[in-house]
């Protein structure tokens, strides 16, 4: 007979998975006769979401690099033998071959060229966020970012997702990716979970039909950058990067607010 | 078995963002996160052969760089340029001390949203919390990175998140359900 002061004691490693299936029985058992301990177990996957969902700093987009290079620089200290020439050889012919195949893959579409700048242009509104906040979405006031689009960037915007009681718009920034002019939006949610929305002239971009997700109606195409989950789709000729950190619920939600605003 | 070179290389890459998030959790600084994990970095590649079977690569790296974090601290401690304090109050007295403190003892705080409720948390509290539910770690893998014994590990998850959810309780909106 499990007492209630028991099954809470064990919540924790019940959420862990290291309970016995017996013990396991014994407490399903308990709580589908407890309301108490319901609410407890509910309050605990709570906690255990919302940490998992906040409590996160992503690394800056350059440390990456700079760690591999400073990797790369302890290995390659000293005078190389034989051998490790000849590795090294290898090693160029391999690297050429990697990079001219990313040169023909970032120029010859167009979409494996925006992802980068999709995340590069989202941790750099984190960390302007981070560092500096922002005190609104510019001087023209969220209401009129629309209009703005339409008519200063030529985007085919008539509506846009401005927030609502959960996710806030907590700033816009004009960019020129590729020399094409386009709009970065900021969410934010009241714990500090941010997405953002990338938007951007691309006529010449097209979504390949594989690796899509569906959510509700909608098949955005899917991919993921640097731990970052991307979802990509186009309206007319303007193409539409949603850039956040999230599970896959957390991202639906996100996308569909997002989505069924334009 | 030791892992050879460029494989090792990019596995300690691939824990860059928990280690990144960990560091920066610790310092409360982003530069000093990144020369934080840039310092784990090195220090895991030139220690690679001293890895071993009986941990993982993981709970290895964590350590590694929280065990940077207390050098650093208490190199800092004794350097005459009288820089204490410049790290975020972690390890100190204060933080030892809460450790066995009841919850209404804990320092006087509105937490707003959970960053502050966890900054509130003892350093060794935080960080376990932090590795077990954010970082995924089992708790064997937090207490393998925190040096202390498993029964520990479960100790202060479950009193932190007793406190968590005593600092979150006004702040949670009523009957919203988290997703």
């Amino acid at each position: 007979m499990v007492t209630c002061h028991a099954c809470q004691e064990h919540i924790p490693r019940l959420l862990q998975g290291i309970l016995s299936p017996a013990l396991v029985a014994e407490l399903g058992s308990h709580l589908a006769g407890c309301e108490t301990c319901q609410t407890e177990l509910a309050e605990e996957q709570a906690l255990s979401r919302r940490l998992r969902d906040v409590a996160r700093y992503p690394p800056p987009a350059h440390l990456r690099a700079q760690i591999a290079q400073q990797l790369e620089g302890r290995t390659w200290t000293g005078i190389p033998s034989l051998v490790t020439w000849r590795w090294l050889a290898a090693s160029a012919v391999v690297l050429l071959a990697v990079a001219a195949s990313a040169l023909v893959l970032t120029r010859g579409d167009p979409l494996r060229t925006f992802i980068p700048e999709a995340t590069r242009n989202h941790r750099e509104m984190v960390m302007q966020y981070e560092l500096f906040g922002f005190p609104d979405v510019g001087p023209w006031g969220s209401t009129e970012l629309p209009r703005l689009l339409s008519e200063r960037l030529g985007l085919p915007v008539t509506s846009l997702f401005l927030g609502d009681s959960e996710l806030v718009l907590m700033g816009a920034r004009p960019l020129l990716a590729r020399d094409r002019k386009g709009m970065v939006l900021l969410y934010a949610d009241r714990h500090g979970w941010v997405s953002s929305l990338l938007l951007l002239s691309a006529p010449d971009i097209e979504i390949p039909k594989g690796s899509r997700l569906q959510f509700g109606t909608f098949r955005p195409y899917h991919t993921q950058a640097d731990s970052l989950r991307v979802l990509v789709w186009k309206q007319e000729e303007m193409a539409c990067f949603l850039v956040a950190r999230a599970g896959d619920q957390q991202l639906a939600d996100l996308f569909l607010k997002i989505r069924r605003a334009m | 078995m030791t892992i050879p070179e460029p494989e090792f290389e990019r596995l300690v890459l691939d824990h860059l963002d928990g280690l990144y998030n960990l560091a920066r959790w610790l310092t409360r600084n982003m530069d000093e996160a990144q020369d934080l994990v840039q310092e784990t970095a090195l220090k895991a590649l030139k220690a690679r052969d001293q890895f071993r079977g009986g941990t993982t690569l993981t709970a290895w790296l964590y350590r590694i760089l929280r065990n940077s974090f207390i050098d650093r601290y208490w190199k800092r401690q004794r350097e005459p340029s009288g820089q204490e304090g410049d790290l975020p109050g972690v390890l100190g007295e204060l933080e030892q001390a809460l450790e066995e403190t009841e919850i209404e003892h804990l320092r006087p705080l509105v937490a707003a949203d959970i960053n502050r409720a966890l900054k509130a948390l003892p350093e060794q509290w935080r960080t376990t919390v932090l590795l077990a539910e954010v970082e995924g770690l089992t708790w064997e893998e937090v207490a393998e990175v925190m040096g202390c014994p498993l029964g520990t590990v479960q100790s202060r998850i479950f009193r932190a998140r007793r406190v968590l959810r005593q600092l979150l309780k006004d702040y949670a909106p009523e009957g919203k359900g988290e997703e």
